[in-house]
């Protein structure tokens, strides 16, 4: 189901009025309609894949419970690997054995050995890869006891399934989320109301912003051979807003839905086409996943106590293992490298962590130095998504060297752009104004005259209608 | 709570307030110019064009790729081009065709390959605004299945009205107006036109739709109880688009021959060559519109159609 169709418009209200006005009294029963609606909200893809969230829930809850009681560290290791092994091998099954297979046959042919191996055709779940991270951040907090295990059942499979971020996140961690499952919830209105204007503020980001500029992202990347050096720049650019407006779009609507039911989820994007440096754009795009692979892996890892070449190390497994996450495909690959390469010099001078605050608080506008730090950023960014976006490593290859030829400095093929170019800068001066807060828009409940706030509201319902684009799938679900 | 849902259910009603308002207002200046408008001088050439005619019904494969006066001139009939846009839906376009047959009228049916899938048959954003603001009294006409497919664009509609451009400093579009048509209905303000820029179709995905048959089946019932005759021909189409969706066409191709209708040529021979496209897989450049109507009046004289 998804959040921009016509079932869904269906689906959350009564889901919504079901929560709060039958099950409100237990809270046993609201964590058992999380679980139904999340089921049916998932099954309406393909309900045969129910099934993988429902082991997956078993075993975590499992392993959970003999951890509670297991105090030989081997026993324990032995209960977390078994766990990672489990989710991980589902997750490398269906998203990277076709991938593993194709290249064992295409290296061993170029040592002159033929090997026969048929790929399977294998459908990926949606989903997959965030409730398989979400579920193991569970049993790795457990074996660290950071968190006690639960015995609620029916808690943790909300936790594993709840609908609003299971299928494109934010992936959330036990510490936070799974606690919340424990407490009587109550309907607030503020955050209701919040709710509803993260919600339309995603809508717009998703239905105005990200499927606008999928129509011509997919135009000029489909056909970039015969484009010009400027149009393939207008194509990176269109992407760049498609993919934020897509992935932010999905994560606004998630938290705004859950904040409808009373959950906070953590914020997931804050605005990282205004970041100064690499090292900044990464901790505001995708933060739960940023720091999970913070949390779970770069950390264990040695982070950047050790030398140099532990750092160094530890950053291209972070990028690289990042990029593969996002698609069996060598260009996700280079995605994560060419990031990686990225943040190599801030680690190396220790600049990594310089631009922690918000560009330009307080201030109406950035200085020049930091206007040019964000335009290099975000330029070095939309290069990057060009390997994200392309088919193949050759096709990416090929897009760049377009662009760095002389018909660069040609004018652009495109026509008719011009209403998708307006609208992004409308979403950039947006973007920016509500900088300094959780999502944009978060602000206008600061302004107390109804009248404007209902008007700003109905401005942004016309836009979505009249400009709305092709309707097309959230880009995240593929991960 | 009940300050929430009351909140959202006025904020509800203030939305459906403005787009009932919106619905009813009339056609903004922008959209009096637009193409559909044409559907009146069409309507008025069924009806006046003295029979036995040769009646062309389809989408802007027909109105971007047909040059009448030719055909006109070589088989010594009397054409009338209804077409106008593929999104006002086979249906309809058959429905209001059919009122206006007289004994002896040829009717040529060029249907878009996507007719065939999904529910485009039944009509799209465009059917909406011939029925609110060309033809009125046609709306009350549709069946469910028209109205469930253009219901989704009620609000788009609607709310287009509040769109200041739709009142002040737009220009008549230079193709798609309703003075872009000759005296048959062909467009022909791009025939003096360079080829523009666009990308070849996407594979259809949707579902093949066997009621398009149906409808089609009906629509030759009908024509033969009044008197008229029913062909097929293969719209006129992107080669690269055409590649991209063999199947598709294959399998179209394969029902038409199966309900035995009267087929002029195949879709191979209207796979026109991506240089003769204007811009879109489905317009054709003078040179295009040339071509196809030559390969037509071939196809015409090689079933007898006509003298």
């Amino acid at each position: 189901m998804l959040f921009n169709s016509f079932d869904f418009a269906i689906f959350l209200p009564l889901v919504f009025l079901l929560y709060w006005f039958i099950c409100q009294k237990k809270l046993k029963l609201q964590n058992a309609l999380i679980v139904c609606s999340s089921y049916v909200f998932y099954g309406w893809w393909d309900w045969r894949f129910l099934s993988l969230i429902l082991f997956s829930t078993v075993v975590d809850y499992t392993i959970g419970q003999r951890l509670r009681n297991e105090e030989q560290q081997t026993i324990r290791k032995v209960l977390l690997w078994s766990s990672i092994i489990v989710n991980l091998g589902f997750l490398g099954f269906f998203k990277y054995y076709n991938f593993f297979l194709e290249n064992f046959v295409d290296a061993f042919s170029l040592f002159g050995m033929q090997i026969n191996a048929n790929s399977l055709n294998i459908i990926l779940p949606i989903g997959i890869s965030f409730y398989t991270f979400q579920t193991l951040s569970y049993t790795i907090d457990v074996y660290r006891k950071k968190i006690e295990p639960t015995k609620d059942f029916i808690a943790f499979s909300a936790f594993v399934c709840f609908f609003p971020q299971l299928v494109a996140g934010p992936i959330e961690r036990a510490t936070n989320l799974l606690p919340q499952f424990y407490k009587k919830r109550t309907f607030e209105y503020h955050k209701a109301i919040d709710g509803m204007r993260q919600i339309l503020f995603g809508l717009f980001k998703k239905v105005v912003i990200a499927d606008n500029c999928a129509e011509y992202a997919n135009q000029i990347f489909n056909n970039s051979a015969d484009m010009n050096g400027s149009t393939l720049v207008l194509g990176a650019i269109f992407f760049t807003f498609q993919i934020y407006g897509d992935f932010s779009g999905y994560s606004d609507i998630a938290i705004g839905i859950s904040r409808l039911f009373g959950f906070d989820l953590k914020q997931n994007f804050a605005t990282p086409y205004f970041s100064r440096d690499i090292a900044e754009f990464w901790r505001r795009w995708h933060i739960s996943l940023s720091t999970w692979f913070r949390d779970y892996l770069y950390i264990p890892l040695g982070g950047s106590r050790g030398g140099t070449w532990m750092k160094v190390r530890n950053t291209f497994v972070i990028f690289l293992i990042s990029g593969f996450w996002h698609g069996a495909n060598w260009t996700f690959i280079i995605w994560g490298a060419l990031n990686a390469i990225y943040f190599l010099p801030l680690l190396l001078s220790n600049n990594n962590r310089k631009n922690l605050g918000i560009v330009a608080e307080g201030k109406l506008v950035p200085s020049f130095r930091d206007l040019i730090s964000m335009v290099s950023t975000f330029t070095l960014t939309s290069l990057a998504w060009i390997f994200f976006r392309a088919e193949n490593i050759q096709h990416a290859i090929n897009y760049l060297s377009i662009i760095f030829s002389k018909s660069l400095f040609t004018v652009p093929y495109y026509t008719g752009m011009e209403k998708t170019m307006l609208l992004i800068l409308i979403f950039v001066v947006i973007e920016w104004v509500g900088r300094e807060d959780s999502f944009a828009i978060e602000s206008l409940k600061n302004i107390f005259n109804p009248i404007i706030r209902w008007s700003i509201y109905i401005i942004l319902i016309i836009l979505i209608v009249l400009y709305k684009g092709e309707e097309s799938e959230f880009i995240y679900f593929q991960f | 709570m009940k300050k929430f849902i009351l909140k959202i259910i006025s904020f509800v009603l203030l939305f459906l307030t403005i787009l009932l308002i919106c619905f009813t207002l009339p056609a903004t200046p922008r959209a009096s110019k637009s193409l559909l408008f044409s559907n009146v001088k069409k309507d008025s050439l069924l009806k006046n064009t003295i029979s036995p005619r040769l009646i062309l019904v389809g989408g802007s494969n027909l109105s971007f790729g047909i040059d009448s006066e030719t055909i006109k001139d070589s088989l010594n009939i009397n054409l009338i081009n209804t077409a106008i846009h593929a999104n006002i839906g086979l249906q309809y376009m058959m429905d209001n065709t059919v009122k206006h047959i007289k004994e002896g009228d040829i009717v040529l049916l060029s249907p878009e390959y996507n007719h065939f899938y999904g529910s485009y048959v039944y009509g799209r954003g465009e059917l909406l605004r011939i029925v609110t603001q060309v033809n009125f009294l046609d709306f009350f006409k549709l069946t469910k299945k028209q109205i469930l497919s253009v219901f989704k664009y009620i609000p788009k509609y609607s709310l287009s009205k509040l769109n200041p451009l739709e009142y002040i400093g737009f220009r008549e579009h230079d193709i798609y107006s309703v003075n872009s048509f000759n005296e048959y209905g062909d467009v022909y303000t791009h025939w003096s036109m360079k080829q523009r820029v666009f990308p070849s179709a996407n594979k259809i995905k949707k579902r093949y739709n066997p009621n398009t048959i149906k409808l089609i089946n009906d629509f030759r019932i009908e024509l033969g109880e009044k008197g008229s005759n029913l062909f097929i021909s293969y719209p006129c189409y992107q080669a690269s688009s055409f590649d991209k969706n063999i199947k598709q066409i294959k399998k179209i191709q394969k029902e038409l021959k199966k309900n035995n209708f009267k087929i002029l040529g195949t879709p191979e021979r209207y796979r026109i060559d991506d240089s003769l496209m204007f811009n879109t897989p489905y317009h054709l450049l003078k040179k295009g519109v040339n071509l196809r109507t030559k390969l037509l009046i071939e196809d015409l004289k090689t079933n007898s159609i006509t003298n």
